[in-house]
């Protein structure tokens, strides 16, 4: 079975600040963040629409370190949850010739 | 004909009756609105194309029906606005950005079908915020169609991103409208403009045909005067008709039982908020302390602005990642959206997962609380619209939806209906949200609050 790693110790601080960056590590991050898209999207940008990504950016990653400080278990889902796909009339059809 | 009744701003229920009373004509009522639209309609911003020759075919056909006795029900010979977000056949969809000005599609969407069905008159696609207000914009003028004005002050928003559908409804431009509602696109537009607006369950209304902004908060729903329309019209477009607000066996009557509704009462809900929100809240506690017991409660305490931002931010760049990666946002009108959601495309895959968590989290926690009550109620907005110049980022902060977050996330009903005026004269609004699935008892409370109070039945001095 798979291990559980919920409530494990970090390993080092190194992995706590990339899924909880702070200071310079969320600098950073923005930073990359903000050097994909421009590498992505060369010469999209003037100085102010940059300077607005960058914030947007920021806010971003701000947001989702906030949710981080929710307890999850391993368990905890996501919702909506997958539900596979079967058609429909494939199982009307099933139903009719049963 | 319709000499001592003032068609503009009559129910859907009153026109009903007038339409059966042969007091007036399928084909005069489209006439009237087309009208109200091409002037006050305009005035307003609130047009993004009236559909002149589609509502007089429409017309025409329900009026033979009904002269034949054939009636498909309460909407049937009413005209409508749609947000012009949904497909019309033929029709441009613009969704509300320029990019888009010239897009057709070949089908109608689902809910514009169920209307026509139901022999409703499409009069208008109804202006909107730019792709929905998905790409972050923080003022009024963020449409191709010009800032959307307020119906009770041209110098105010009319909020968005519905901002056609409810000041159309408003100034008496249209009876009744679709909305959407990604997280407070029905509910503030209907508050600002002092209408009832009802935001269905995620899913209770069909979303196929409609513009994708966020797949899993994405919810349609009607935009009227009164609590009652409203339920009509999700009779009418509901995605299950066998589950129906008037199927569930809690039509909303308005009638309280024996021992009154249960309403919780969000603690700390006019924190905030302007005066006279905070006024006209406690006021309406008033009136319902005569119909219900109420009772303070506070929400879970989890993460739902942040959740839902991240959602939206996930799904928006997804839905949208062709239209951002050629440019073309480039093209839509407000700056701060030539240059949105490209944040969501370096969003982690994690950080996403992490949301729909937490919207598990809150989906039980909030079903919890809310299960011994008819509803929650809180004032919808904390303020009024803002000026219709410059912009409003600061106050989305201070006078937002205070069940904004947490019901979309969640996916929960909702309606805002009027219950008051704060400054300059603008209206101030009253929302109950209930749990999943209980479109129907939060209308019978909502019901029930109007007939006790007269703040729906004000009307524009210039209508």
């Amino acid at each position: 079975m798979t291990g559980n790693r919920q409530g494990a110790p970090a390993i080092d601080g190194t992995l706590q600040q990339v899924t909880n960056p702070t200071g310079v590590v969320r600098d950073a991050v923005i930073e990359a963040r903000l050097a994909a898209i421009e590498a992505a999207y060369p010469g999209r940008f003037d100085d102010e629409q940059r300077a607005r990504v960058r914030t947007n950016l920021a806010h971003a990653l701000d947001l989702a370190t906030r949710l981080r400080r929710v307890p999850l278990a391993n368990s905890d889902e996501p919702d909506p949850t997958f539900v596979p796909y079967r058609a429909t009339h494939e199982l009307e059809t099933e139903v009719a010739q049963s | 004909m319709t000499a001592s009744v003032n068609l503009s701003f009559a129910t859907v229920e009153e026109l009903g009756r007038l339409l059966r009373d042969g007091r007036t004509t399928p084909t005069e009522l489209a006439e009237h609105f087309l009208s109200r639209l091409e002037t006050v309609g305009r005035d307003l911003n609130a047009v993004a194309a009236v559909t002149r020759d589609l509502a007089l075919a429409q017309a025409a056909e329900a009026e033979v029906e009904l002269a034949a006795g054939r009636d498909r029900g309460p909407l049937h010979g009413i005209p409508y606005g749609a947000k012009d977000l949904l497909a019309t056949s033929g029709i441009p969809t613009t969704w509300g950005a320029a990019p888009f000005k010239d897009q057709v599609f070949a089908e109608d969407a689902a809910v514009v079908g169920r209307l026509r069905e139901a022999g409703a008159v499409l009069v208008a696609k109804l202006a909107m915020v730019e792709l929905a207000g998905g790409f972050g914009y923080d003022q009024p003028d963020a449409a191709w169609t010009g800032p959307g004005r307020n119906a009770w002050s041209t110098e105010a928003w009319a909020g968005g991103s519905s901002s056609g559908s409810g000041a159309a409804v408003a100034a008496g431009a249209v009876p009744f409208a679709i909305g959407s509602e990604t997280w407070g696109s029905i509910t503030t537009p209907a508050a600002l403009n002092g209408i009832a607006g009802l935001r269905p369950t995620y899913g209770r209304v069909s979303r196929a045909g409609a513009m994708a902004l966020s797949w899993s908060m994405d919810k349609i729903g009607p935009m009227a005067r009164t609590a009652m329309d409203c339920a009509m019209i999700l009779d009418a477009i509901s995605e299950d008709p066998a589950t129906a607000v008037m199927g569930e066996g809690i039509s909303p009557s308005g009638v309280p039982p024996a021992d009154g509704f249960r309403l919780a009462v969000l603690r700390g809900a006019t924190d905030g908020a302007q005066p006279a929100v905070r006024a006209n809240f406690e006021t309406a506690l008033d009136v319902l302390a005569h119909i219900a017991t109420l009772e303070e409660v506070d929400l879970p305490d989890l993460p739902f602005d942040e959740a839902a931002h991240i959602v939206i931010l996930a799904e928006g760049a997804a839905a949208f990642e062709e239209f951002i990666e050629s440019g073309a946002a480039a093209g839509l009108t407000a700056p701060e959206d030539r240059v949105g959601l490209y944040e969501g495309l370096t969003l982690p895959a994690v950080d996403y997962l992490r949301a729909l968590r937490i919207r598990r989290l809150g989906g039980k926690a909030l079903d919890s609380l809310l299960a011994p009550f008819d509803a929650i109620v809180a004032p919808t907005l904390r303020g009024v619209a803002p000026p219709i110049a410059g912009t409003f980022a600061a106050l989305v902060e201070t006078h937002g939806p205070a069940l904004g977050a947490a019901g979309n996330l969640c996916g929960l009903p909702a309606i805002t209906v009027p219950n008051g005026f704060g400054d300059g004269g603008l209206t101030t609004g009253l929302e109950f949200m209930g749990r999943a699935y209980d479109e129907g008892r939060i209308l019978t409370v909502a019901r029930a609050y109007q007939e006790r109070t007269d703040w729906h039945t004000r009307r524009l001095v210039q209508g």
